[in-house]
């Protein structure tokens, strides 16, 4: 007599779609589409593709090898010059979050914690394959820590020597060292040579990439607004994987809609609506909690000062003879000198970047989020208080990190915030 | 109102290397042969119009006459004669007064060389050369040391400590003697006269120079300019000229774009964010930090005031895009 | 027979005056002359018509007729050191001024020729329109001399004539000065055409330089130039003169004019100072152009000479020539050394940042 007992139903694989882990994007996914109104048209575009990538777990596809990078300062344009592609590794992910807590400290930065939990993990969310050299620009305490995490994982790490001190001369000539350095690392990763012809190829790549981005960033400074924050997020979220010329191609359809939506004279949101500057760590897919929680409340993040949005597309490299070497040095002094990043011992651009952001978007008030763990923006905090108070800018701090437990006492503090900011507006009006 | 928005949009929009090539190019058939063409333009030019260039000049460098004149007895100098100098010197002012030292990187035929010298090692594939900062600092004074010499050593020849044959100083050494005439199929600059050891020294010095000049400007952007007394000279006169270059500082990155692309490595333009006036006695107002800035209204260059050529983020993407795109 | 005692005669009259030549020199007396050499003057008898030759002048334009320029532009070499004289002196170059002085010399020597002194009489003077009022010869600290003014730029000649009779033989002596009152940068004038040498139609031996192309109206003449002269009388070419030319030492060189009336000479080098140290580069030297002419019976207004001797004179200025103290050699040596030292040092230069960064040293001394 067979045992009906000891027939084994072996216990079905769940498609990612229906993982807790894309339950988590697909969440916050829907709240940004389907709770707020009047989403561009051609935002249709980066919401499928988030779709897919995080919630349904498709593969991203890459041309030559993958090069993944942990931070801004890594210089793409070689990666692409080479014939490779890079991907920005950072993640926003409240389960791989939760994995990475499982080997690192408990006072680590979320953000180092998810991107550890990521490379750790079997299924790796966005799907981009296995990376052939991770790129570690030796910035703040914690990517610097994780190097060796990441070799001990099986990738192959390569250090990228980041200067702390941005003033002084030898740190720019260690820096221009430190990417021609990279350069022939590259080459030996890839076997190819880096040549003129590849090379300004890769600048006019990302150099109509920043233009795009420059033109959104423009429309974003209109008041009142064309488009809502949470949007102009996940736009440069995509950055971070998406196929650099379909995303250009993407933006500036974008671009193209902004511009009738203000010929028009559409409003994305009411006049009323308190105008935001959001800064400090960066939100990251699927963590746009603090924006959206803003939006929700509304107010309109009109501009940032974070390494997932503004600060990894604004700057533009300049070169004044299209030569592999002075590129190649063009380049480099593109990703250190005009860096707010607070690695630095010294804030004064951040500090004056600030400023000027408020002033030319007009902002009401400044929310500045820094994740539990992050020493460098959590430091930085009294000065950047200081400069605001001086100029008489509300700003609102929140310390946070990944897990949602805290959105309803953060909600309260963006709502009080919010209406402190209306209440100020209508005083000087 | 229309109609100056889209000629602003237009100057600040354009490519800012072709234009200048074209001016640049236009000032030196002027300057250097414009003699045959029948143009004088005086003997006062703030720029290396040589006068060695008998024949084919347009008009003449001011530090030809100027020396000429130092050199004169004092008892001439001193009296009412003097008086030619100052008005000489009155002339030159208002010229300079117009265009600044935008005379160096626009007009001056010695500096459109030195660019044409930069084409050429492009054209060979060869990087440049950089000073570090600390040369930079120490070789910026060597300007200053020239312009004293070019005063003192004319004065000494008038008041009879030296001989006469160290008359014209500067023109000995500079290469412009040896090199514009040479546009014109004039060799004799050439030769060194051993005539006297003055002589001797003096034309070697000169010979040497000129090719200290070609090694050091195939090497290094306008490698001359750095060591010009002519621009130390035209720095001391600025405080009331018209053209000039402004920095507004809150919107300054500190990407360094503008000290990447400046063909004298000026530091200072892209460090210092408090100055308004960001022209130094180095600065040859060529004007492509500007074009090279991203910046909107973070530079910008002003004639009595009115902005004739300000950085704007299109101007940049699009001169940058041609860069990209093309061989320039 | 009677040709030979006029042949003999004839020679012993050439001895004679050989050393009689007179001429008009720019160059004043030296300062440190000590004796002054008296010439008596009534040695040759004077004839009422010295000087009084400009009633036969017709007024000659600018002759065009045998004085084309030679080829070889000369460019002008301005600046550069005060001109200095045969005692070593700082002359002032005077080429600039309208004012000139003109002294009579006697005797072939083109360096150290005596200053006539006590003569009396006037000179011819032609500009370019033609000619200009005579001027009186005077006498200044014991020197015979003469004062111009010239009223505007171009070339001028200046005619001395003294007329003697001596045993039925006619003696005529024309000394010329071509004087400039130039400028070194005129720009709205034509120069070529206002630089063109004059001729006298009323002279009977004349001796006309031919201006170089680029001369216009600054002569500078430099050893190892060719100049060309062409032997007039009364304006036409004359053939068989005999035109010596003697340099600043006294080097002579003599050749007979062709068909056309011309002659050309080759200005020796002869400015060798003991030392180089000595050498001055705008020394300035004399040379002295005589031409003689024979010629057999001839009847002058109204008076029949057996022959008659001409001796026309012009003397002028040279330099020591560029190509003695310039070396293009050594201009263009010492710039190719330059570059050559320069490329290969920042060669090795910007080799050497294969090596890292050491630019900041510590040791027992920091």
């Amino acid at each position: 007599m067979v045992n009906e007992t000891s027939k084994v139903i072996p216990i079905q694989a769940v498609p990612f779609a229906r993982s807790r882990q894309a339950g988590e994007a697909q969440t916050v996914l829907d709240h940004i589409v389907d709770d707020f109104q009047d989403n561009p048209e051609s935002m249709q575009y980066f919401y499928d593709l988030f779709r897919r990538v995080y919630c349904q777990g498709e593969d991203v596809p890459h041309e030559g090898m993958l090069v993944g990078t942990t931070c801004i300062q890594a210089p793409e344009e070689l990666i692409y010059a080479f014939g490779a592609t890079p991907m920005r590794l950072c993640n926003g992910s409240y389960h791989y979050d939760q994995k990475g807590a499982d080997f690192m400290p408990s006072k680590s930065c979320s953000l180092v914690k998810a991107t550890l939990g990521m490379l750790n993990s079997e299924l790796v969310i966005p799907k981009i394959g296995r990376p052939d050299m991770i790129v570690n620009p030796t910035t703040c305490d914690q990517k610097k820590k994780s190097s060796s995490m990441m070799s001990d994982m099986g990738y192959k790490v390569y250090d990228l020597e980041f200067p702390n001190v941005k003033e002084s001369e030898a740190s720019r000539v260690y820096w221009q060292r430190s990417v021609r350095q990279f350069a022939v690392q590259l080459r030996e990763l890839t076997g190819n040579k880096l040549t003129r012809k590849n090379l300004k190829e890769a600048l006019n790549k990302t150099g109509r990439a920043q233009a795009a981005f420059r033109k959104l960033h423009n429309f974003r400074r209109k008041s009142p607004s064309l488009i809502l924050g949470k949007d102009a997020f996940l736009v440069t979220n995509a950055y971070f994987f998406d196929d650099i010329g379909r995303w250009t191609a993407a933006v500036e359809k974008l671009n193209e809609e902004l511009e009738q939506r203000d010929k028009s004279g559409f409003k994305a949101v009411q006049s009323r609506a308190p105008r935001v500057l959001f800064t400090g760590s960066p939100p990251i897919f699927p963590n746009i909690k603090l924006p959206l929680l803003i939006e929700e409340s509304g107010g309109v993040v009109v501009t940032d000062e974070t390494c997932s949005a503004n600060r990894m597309l604004y700057d533009m490299t300049a070169v004044d003879e299209w030569m592999v070497s002075d590129m190649v040095d063009s380049l480099a002094d593109k990703y250190l000198k005009p860096c707010t990043c607070p690695i630095f011992t010294k804030n004064d651009d951040r500090r004056r970047r600030l400023l000027d952001l408020v002033e030319s978007f007009n902002v009401d008030g400044v929310v500045y989020q820094a994740f539990a763990g992050c020493q460098v923006y959590e430091m930085e905090y009294r000065s950047i208080a200081e400069e605001f108070n001086k100029a008489g800018i509300p700003m609102l701090y929140v310390e946070t990190d990944y897990s949602p437990d805290d959105k309803g006492q953060l909600s309260t503090r963006i709502e009080a915030f919010l209406e402190s900011m209306k209440n100020r507006r209508k005083r000087r009006a | 109102m229309l109609r100056l928005e889209s000629i602003r949009t237009a100057v600040n929009n354009v490519q800012f290397n072709r234009f200048r090539f074209w001016l640049q190019l236009f000032f030196f058939v002027l300057l250097v042969y414009g003699g045959y063409l029948g143009i004088e333009l005086g003997k006062s030019l703030p720029t290396f119009a040589c006068g060695y260039n008998k024949e084919g000049r347009g008009g003449m460098c001011y530090l030809m006459t100027l020396q000429h004149q130092m050199e004169w007895p004092w008892q001439k100098l001193f009296s009412v004669a003097g008086l030619t100098v100052l008005s000489t010197f009155g002339i030159f002012y208002l010229w300079f007064i117009a265009l600044n030292k935008g005379w160096c990187g626009f007009v001056c035929p010695v500096g459109t060389i030195q660019d044409w010298i930069t084409s050429l090692r492009r054209m060979t594939g060869i990087r440049y050369s950089r000073y570090s900062w600390g040369q930079f600092q120490w070789l910026a004074q060597i300007k200053y040391v020239l312009l004293a010499l070019m005063f003192l050593i004319p004065l000494a020849i008038g008041g009879g400590w030296f001989q006469k044959d160290l008359k014209s100083p500067f023109c000995m050494i500079c290469p412009g003697r040896t090199i514009i005439p040479l546009f014109s199929a004039d060799f004799s600059q050439l030769s060194i006269d051993f005539s006297s050891k003055t002589n001797m020294i003096m034309t070697g010095l000169g010979l040497a120079v000129t090719g200290l000049f070609f090694i050091g400007s195939f090497v290094k952007k306008r490698f001359f300019c750095f060591y010009c007394p002519m621009g130390a000279f035209h720095y001391l006169l600025s405080k009331i000229a018209l053209l000039r270059l402004k920095k507004d500082g809150s919107k300054c990155t500190r990407c360094g774009d503008c000290f990447r692309v400046c063909d004298q490595e000026i530091k200072v333009i892209a460090d210092d964010v408090t100055q308004k006036e960001i022209m130094t006695d180095d600065c040859i107002m060529c004007l492509k930090c500007v074009a090279a800035c991203p910046e909107p209204g973070a530079l910008k260059a002003t004639f009595a005031g009115i902005p004739i050529f300000a950085s704007t983020e299109e101007g940049f993407i699009k001169r940058m895009n041609k860069g990209c795109s093309d061989g320039k | 027979m009677k040709n030979v005692v006029v042949l003999l005669l004839f020679g012993l009259m050439q001895m004679s005056v050989q050393s009689e030549v007179f001429w008009l020199s720019e160059t004043p007396p030296s300062k440190k002359a000590t004796a002054l050499k008296k010439e008596p003057v009534a040695s040759v008898p004077q004839s009422e018509h010295a000087g009084h030759l400009h009633a036969q002048l017709a007024a000659s334009g600018v002759a065009a007729s045998g004085v084309a320029a030679t080829a070889g532009g000369k460019k002008h070499t301005h600046g550069g050191g005060a001109e200095v004289d045969a005692d070593g002196e700082v002359v002032a170059d005077n080429t600039h001024s309208g004012k000139k002085q003109l002294w009579l010399r006697r005797g072939d020597d083109a360096r150290a020729a005596a200053y006539v002194s006590g003569m009396q009489g006037s000179l011819i003077l032609l500009g370019q329109g033609g000619m200009l009022p005579e001027v009186t010869l005077a006498d200044e600290k014991d020197r015979t001399t003469v004062k111009l003014d010239l009223p505007e730029l171009g070339f001028y000649n200046a005619y001395w004539v003294q007329r003697a009779v001596h045993e039925g033989m006619l003696h005529v002596q024309i000394a010329k000065a071509e004087v400039l009152h130039g400028t070194c940068c005129a720009k709205d004038i034509d120069e070529e055409a206002v630089g063109k040498p004059i001729v006298n139609r009323a002279a009977e031996l004349e001796l006309v330089r031919e201006h170089y192309s680029g001369e216009g109206l600054f002569t500078r003449i430099v050893s190892g130039d060719t100049i060309n002269y062409t032997v007039l009388s009364r304006g036409e070419p004359i053939a068989g003169a005999k035109v010596t030319m003697i340099s600043h030492k006294g080097w002579r060189n003599s050749q007979l004019s062709d068909a056309q009336g011309r002659v050309s000479f080759t200005l020796i080098r002869d400015y060798y100072p003991p030392s180089w140290l000595d050498f001055k580069k705008r020394f300035k030297q004399s040379y002295l152009m005589t031409a003689e002419l024979e010629l057999p019976e001839l009847t002058v207004e109204g008076a029949t000479y057996n022959a008659a001797h001409y001796t026309a004179t012009l003397a002028g200025n040279y330099y020591p020539s560029p190509y003695d103290y310039r070396s293009y050699a050594w201009g263009l040596g010492i710039a190719l050394f330059v570059i050559v030292f320069g490329g290969v040092s920042i060669y090795l230069y910007r080799r050497r940042r294969i090596k890292p960064y050491q630019e900041v040293r510590v040791d027992a001394k920091a």
